[in-house]
């Protein structure tokens, strides 16, 4: 039985690999790439950081979140639960997405509600939830204009924790790729004091496709708020 | 109620002997009245300059920003992923027909590099309920057009032929221009009809501006020789480089 932390995950993968081999074999490559280990990394990355800062000593009471560009989500579901979220909305530009998702995430479904909207969270950003958003994450800045032009203080409610990586990887469909982590973090709008986490890492998982030695960059935050009133 | 044949000429790789040469494909081939013109006003005024500078600020490539196939094999961008939204003069001409025609008008566009093998009669007599455009059906192949949505590629709208009434299209105008949004439109999309199918597709989120267009029958206008047929009336050079569409149309 496949199991990630005693979750078993063997009938949702199951099952959406049958969905694939059905109705969309023209996308499997897609879904496999999104199994590869460079995508769980990503992930594992923002978890010891989060819980480095959160968790331990603080608890991150974190129960909705906005995912963007989430992509297929198999790997991402088993952190969603272990971070506590209760309500997940996923945003993808793709959407074929919708449906393998709604499978693939079988495994935490009965504890995760999760609502999938297929549009563009830089254009269509009035349809994006902000009310009780604890949480925004996206892993893909490297796909979409700059952060900063939809995330600025007091767009989403204060304690809101922002978890944004971006890449110098040139790869296609990567259109918004950074050179240093300086760079990356001019394309969001967080000021020095509102930076909880940013760093760096090389990444290189050999030659699969789009996995080769490229830079990784993630910043997480929180607006601070308490600064501004004691202004 | 006037037809009009509307042609758009700009930058330097379509001459006069390319208007010239439409023109005279057009004369041989309508047979109901129309007028042959362009819409001069696309290339100035206050929503072309705020556009202009976008693709200037936001083109990430190396070559001519208006063009919208990739010269380069070994170039490190597609032209879909280096931004600049080339050809957006054609999305002015959905808020100028208004000033340049009159309002019971239907406009006919074509692409310079246009081969025109039936008569254009057709254009002028279709259900305006809906404006039209054609559709790259050779992208249904494989489901090339699902497959590369999320990079912004393979749009099944080809806006080298398209047909509309006098103001029809204005709100695809006031979404392309949107304030908000522009910036973010600019530099995601490098192909003007990446973002028409996105937001005017059977796929756009906004329900009021999902499947927008009605489409021409598969054999009417083609983008691929492959689907050329005795129905065909004409036959876009869409994805050609300019050698290649110069042979085909300048001979």
């Amino acid at each position: 039985m496949l199991t990630i932390d005693k979750l078993n995950i063997n009938n949702s993968l199951i099952d959406t690999l049958s969905q694939m081999d059905n109705n969309y074999p023209h996308r499997k490559e897609d879904f496999y790439k999104s199994l590869h280990p460079y995508v769980l990394d990503q992930w594992v990355w923002a978890s010891e950081e989060l819980m480095r800062h959160f968790i331990f000593p603080e608890k991150m009471k974190a129960e909705s979140a906005n995912v963007f560009a989430n992509g297929y989500s198999f790997y991402s579901g088993h952190f969603w639960r272990k971070w506590g979220l209760k309500n997940v909305f996923l945003y993808d530009l793709d959407p074929e997405i919708k449906p393998i998702n709604w499978s693939c995430l079988e495994y935490v479904r009965e504890h995760i509600n999760i609502d999938q909207k297929s549009l563009d969270v830089l254009i269509d950003d009035q349809f994006v939830s902000r009310d009780n958003i604890d949480m925004v994450i996206n892993m893909s800045c490297e796909c979409m204009y700059d952060m900063k032009h939809i995330i600025k203080r007091g767009t989403y409610p204060k304690n809101t924790i922002f978890v944004f990586q971006g890449t110098d990887k040139v790869q296609r469909g990567n259109i918004n790729i950074h050179k240093t982590l300086d760079e990356f973090e001019k394309s969001t709008s967080f000021g020095e004091n509102d930076i909880i986490f940013r760093g760096e890492k090389d990444v290189n998982f050999g030659s699969y496709k789009g996995s080769g030695p490229h830079k990784r960059f993630m910043i997480i935050a929180r607006y601070d708020y308490e600064s501004d009133n004691m202004l | 109620m006037a037809n009009k044949i509307v042609y758009m000429r700009w930058g330097e790789n379509y001459t006069e002997d390319h208007v010239y040469k439409l023109e005279e494909q057009v004369n041989k081939n309508c047979s109901v009245d129309y007028e042959f013109c362009t819409m001069e006003s696309c290339h100035v005024g206050s929503a072309f300059k705020r556009m202009d500078e976008l693709q200037t600020r936001f083109y990430r490539g190396g070559m001519n920003p208006e063009s919208s196939i990739t010269e380069r094999e070994d170039a490190d961008f597609v032209r879909e992923d280096a931004g600049g939204f080339a050809h957006f003069r054609k999305y002015l001409m959905f808020m100028r027909d208004k000033e340049e025609f009159k309002e019971d008008d239907v406009i006919l566009y074509l692409d310079l590099d246009t081969l025109i093998t039936g008569d254009l009669a057709y254009f002028f007599d279709l259900d305006m309920e809906k404006p039209w455009i054609t559709r790259s059906w050779q992208f249904q192949e494989g489901f090339k057009w699902k497959r590369l949505y999320h990079l912004r590629s393979c749009p099944y709208f080809n806006s080298s032929v398209m047909v509309w009434k006098v103001g029809q299209n204005m709100t695809i105008f006031n979404e392309l221009t949107n304030p908000d949004h522009d910036e973010a439109i600019f530099f995601q999309y490098g192909i003007n009809d990446n973002w028409l199918f996105h937001r005017f597709g059977p796929n756009a989120y906004d329900e009021s501006r999902r499947s927008w267009f009605n489409f021409f029958e598969p054999e009417v206008v083609v983008s691929d020789k492959r689907f050329l047929t005795s129905k065909t009336l004409i036959h876009t050079l869409a994805g050609m480089s300019m050698i290649e569409k110069n042979r085909l149309c300048l001979q």
